[in-house]
């Protein structure tokens, strides 16, 4: 597999922009260049991670935009 | 080649390897490549080393990079970072392959993380302390508190995750599962259990004491109970509605059926189909609404059942003509039943008739009185005489000892009155009687019953040594008048004649006077004909015929005498009486010697025969049995039958002469064959057909004779517009289409007919013509149903069993 893996430690609440963030700021991208999808699903900036049911451990797909 | 590629990638690898000090970017590719390669030749089975040793460079590479990053210091953090990732992608990408070695890689990442967060830059993940910092950076909430606590574990002490096993989710799903079932359960029995089950019995059944107290409560609720029925009617009363009260009640109680509301119900069965003990559930019959009539109640299954036979029998097509059949018959109970014509149809035109039974005012129905008729009937039976006759069987040769003792029983009679005729005979009594002797003549001619008048005479001629007591006995025995039968009387005297013929002299005569009658009646019968007798013949023929009776009996008396006067009863000679007569006799000319024996007998007897023919008169009581006589006459009659055929009178018609004629062979009735030629197919009926030459025309006169002139429908014809129809026929009658109607035409006129094969093919067709018309419409061509039918009437089942092998079925097996 290519690519990178990054764990981020987050708060249900978040939501997915600050999730970006967090992930940007460990990848050293831009948050608003990254998309993160779960196969087809585009995870939006505004909804909580709560609301897309993304518990502990779950893994998410990071591609750039 | 393959082969070859991996040698290229373990080269590049090897390659990787060699150079230590390379850039990161390239030996995480390289590595990764590496990786990945080594990847895919794990997948190989017989690669596993190969991969297990492409893991260790790996390994060694990581390690490697691992020190260059470390090495690289914060500038290249990021780059460090990527390669550490890179080499975590790798290392995870071997874990991805090996998933054991999870633990590995938590400890690796820890330990990465531990290194990486030195360079202050979160890759795999951060601390919370760091993510805290972050995300003030970012102007976000710091982390709760709950998930610190989850994290620690992965971070400081690196403990195993919680592998997500689905056969545990599983198992709890069950359980819960079965423990809301119980919980069910459990309400369900809650809410029945105040129904008691079968099984469980009261405590106050057995127990004597505890059923005593039980009584007693419930007598003291029952008290209760009727204390508070006795103040609510008080209070119904009170408010005057009692009445109504008592009517709802009472309702109530009118509804409880008892077997008494089943009286006089009828029940459409026979008794005998109830057996005793079992439970049959009867419902009521189905009738029209509008219909009045009593209800009947049934047993389904058993209308069902009756149903059914009915059709069997029916199937088994029991023969409905018996033209042998009695017309009348006497039933069971000696009833006088008659049969009407056509029977069969009765149950169709009247209906069927049902048996039934009803049930009396208990609602009950007993078979006592079915059961009484019935013995009645078998008394009658018993009762009962046939008119079968006795069953023919085989004429025995030889009589049986029960035949034997029937028919040839002693009796005793005789025997009586030969003592009887003993009596001390006085000569008073015998002299007035002695005129008598003369005038009567006691002649049957053969031998049967007469007088012994001429007996005694004879005698009293050979018994003159004897003394004149006996001539006297002898005479008085005579005189008196006695049946002549000798040969009974014969019988009885067998060995010891003369010694009873001595005896006979002193036993007293005495007569019944019942036996003088007859006698008396007997001579009156026989004076008459002797009268007539003598009127017709004379005495002379009377004279004659006395002597010749004289020398008759002397000779039959001496053979008696010889034969010591016994019959002998010889089995050939009873066989031969018992047989008749026979109608050849004597007819081959082989019966010379009973001829001769029979030779004197004969002629006397057939003068006697004679002249009793002439009388006409009949005996009475014993004939003899003259075998000759009949014989003869037998043997004349035979002849006459046999032999000749009665000879047609001419003199009644042509008719009666012509069967004579024919008879006699006269006439001639066979059919001369006229020869003549068969004529071939086809070829002569074209004799009858003449070309017309119609250059014939041209001579002169008749030329003339023609009109050449207009011609014009006849104006009167206007309206004639005949319908013609020109029918063509062949030999047998049947109508030709136009095709063959041509074929018949141009045959006659070329002259000849059709070749060998076509006459077949079109004789071929016409027997299939007439096959096809004569084939039934509702049966198979070989008559299958028919054939069944008759088989099934013959086994009379309404079924046919098919059994043996394919071969022994065939047409010819199923006959009629």
């Amino acid at each position: 597999r290519l690519g990178k893996k990054v764990r981020v430690k987050c708060n249900t609440e978040d939501t997915i922009g600050d999730l970006k963030k967090l992930i940007a700021a460990q990848t050293g991208t831009r948050w608003d260049k990254i998309v993160l999808k779960k196969w087809y699903t585009i995870f939006k900036d505004h909804v909580s991670l709560g609301d897309y049911e993304i518990h502990d451990g779950m893994n998410l797909e990071l591609y750039y935009q | 080649m393959g082969s070859s590629k991996k040698h290229r990638e373990r080269g590049e690898a090897g390659g990787s390897e060699e150079q230590p000090p390379p850039p990161p970017p390239p030996p995480p590719a390289s590595s990764s490549s590496s990786a990945s390669s080594s990847r895919h030749r794990e997948h190989k089975k017989h690669k596993h080393r190969s991969g297990g040793s492409g893991e260790r460079r790996g390994k060694r590479s990581r390690s490697r990079g691992e020190r260059s990053s470390r090495r690289s210091g914060g500038e290249e953090a990021a780059a460090a970072a990527r390669g550490s990732h890179g080499r975590a992608g790798d290392r995870g990408a071997q874990e991805a392959e090996a998933p054991r070695r999870i633990k590995r890689e938590k400890r690796d990442e820890g330990y990465e993380a531990a290194t990486s967060s030195k360079t202050s830059s979160g890759d795999a993940s951060l601390s919370i302390e760091e993510t805290n910092k972050l995300r003030a950076k970012l102007g976000l909430k710091p982390l709760e508190v709950n998930a610190i606590k989850k994290e620690v574990g992965s971070k400081e002490d690196p403990v195993a995750a919680e592998v997500i096993n689905p056969i545990v989710l599983k198992q709890r799903e069950e359980i819960r599962e079965k423990l809301a079932a119980a919980k069910e359960k459990r309400l369900l029995n809650q809410k029945l259990g105040k129904i008691k089950s079968l099984g469980e019995d009261d405590p106050w059944l057995d127990d004597t004491a505890a059923w005593i107290e039980r009584s007693r409560k419930l007598q003291v609720e029952k008290e209760l109970a009727e204390k508070r029925a006795k103040l609510l009617e008080e209070m119904d009363q009170e408010f005057g509605i009692s009445s109504l009260v008592e009517e709802e009640f009472g309702q109530k109680k009118k509804d409880n059926y008892t077997c008494r509301d089943l009286q006089g119900l009828t029940v459409e069965h026979t008794i005998d189909s109830f057996q005793e003990g079992e439970t049959v559930i009867l419902t009521l019959k189905d009738k029209g609404v509008l219909q009045e009539e009593e209800d009947v109640l049934v047993n389904v299954n058993m209308v069902d059942k009756e149903k059914a036979k009915k059709n069997v029998e029916l199937r088994k097509k029991k023969p409905e003509y018996r033209p042998y059949d009695e017309e009348e018959s006497v039933d069971d109970m000696a009833i006088y039943k008659y049969k009407n014509i056509l029977s069969k149809y009765d149950e169709e035109i009247e209906g069927e008739k049902k048996k039934s039974f009803k049930l009396d005012s208990g609602g009950i129905a007993d078979g006592s009185w079915e059961r009484e008729l019935q013995q009645v009937r078998d008394s009658l039976r018993s009762q009962a005489q046939s008119l079968e006759t006795p069953g023919l069987h085989l004429a025995s040769e030889y009589f049986t000892p029960e035949e034997m003792n029937i028919t040839f029983k002693k009796t005793k009679r005789r025997v009586k009155k030969l003592r009887k005729k003993e009596k001390p005979v006085k000569a008073d009594e015998l002299l007035p009687l002695g005129n008598e002797t003369n005038e009567n003549d006691f002649g049957s001619r053969l031998r049967g019953r007469g007088r012994r008048v001429h007996r005694g005479e004879e005698e009293e001629e050979e018994e003159e040594e004897e003394g004149d007591m006996e001539q006297n006995v002898n005479q008085h025995a005579d005189l008196l008048p006695q049946s002549d039968d000798n040969r009974v009387e014969n019988m009885e005297i067998s060995s010891d004649e003369e010694a009873e013929k001595v005896l006979k002299s002193p036993v007293a005569l005495e007569e019944d006077e019942a036996e003088q009658e007859l006698q008396k009646q007997l001579e009156k019968g026989r004076k008459l004909r002797q009268m007539q007798q003598l009127k017709e013949s004379g005495e002379k023929q009377v004279i004659e015929i006395v002597k010749k009776l004289e020398t008759r009996r002397s000779r039959e008396e001496d053979e008696e005498l010889e034969r010591k006067g016994a019959i002998v009863f010889n089995a050939t000679s009873e066989f031969c009486r018992t047989l008749g007569e026979i109608p050849t006799y004597g007819l081959a000319g082989n019966r010379e010697d009973q001829e001769e024996l029979m030779d004197f007998e004969r002629d006397d007897e057939r003068s006697a025969n004679g002249g009793s023919d002439s009388d006409g008169e009949e005996n009475i009581g014993w004939s003899t049995v003259n075998l000759d006589e009949e014989k003869q006459q037998q043997d004349f009659s035979a002849s006459s039958t046999t032999i000749l055929d009665e000879e047609p009178i001419v003199n009644r018609g042509l008719a009666a002469a012509l069967l004579l004629c024919q008879n006699k062979g006269l006439l001639e009735t066979t059919v001369q064959k006229v020869a003549r030629v068969k004529a071939p197919n086809k070829s002569l009926p074209s004799a009858v057909y003449c070309i017309e030459d119609k250059m014939a025309i041209d001579d002169k006169y008749s030329r003339r004779e023609e009109y050449r002139g207009f011609t014009q429908d006849f104006k009167e014809k206007d309206g004639y517009k005949p319908d013609v129809k020109i029918e063509y026929v062949d030999e047998t009658g049947r109508k030709l289409t136009p095709k063959e109607a041509f074929r018949q035409l141009s045959h006659r006129f070329h002259g000849k007919g059709s070749g060998k094969m076509k006459t077949e093919r079109r004789m071929k067709k016409l027997d299939e013509e007439a096959l096809l018309k004569k084939m039934s419409s509702s049966d198979t061509p070989l008559g299958t149903v028919a054939l069944l039918q008759e088989k099934q009437k013959a086994q009379k089942t309404p079924y046919i069993v098919l059994s043996g092998s394919g071969k022994s079925m065939n047409a010819n097996t199923i006959t009629k």
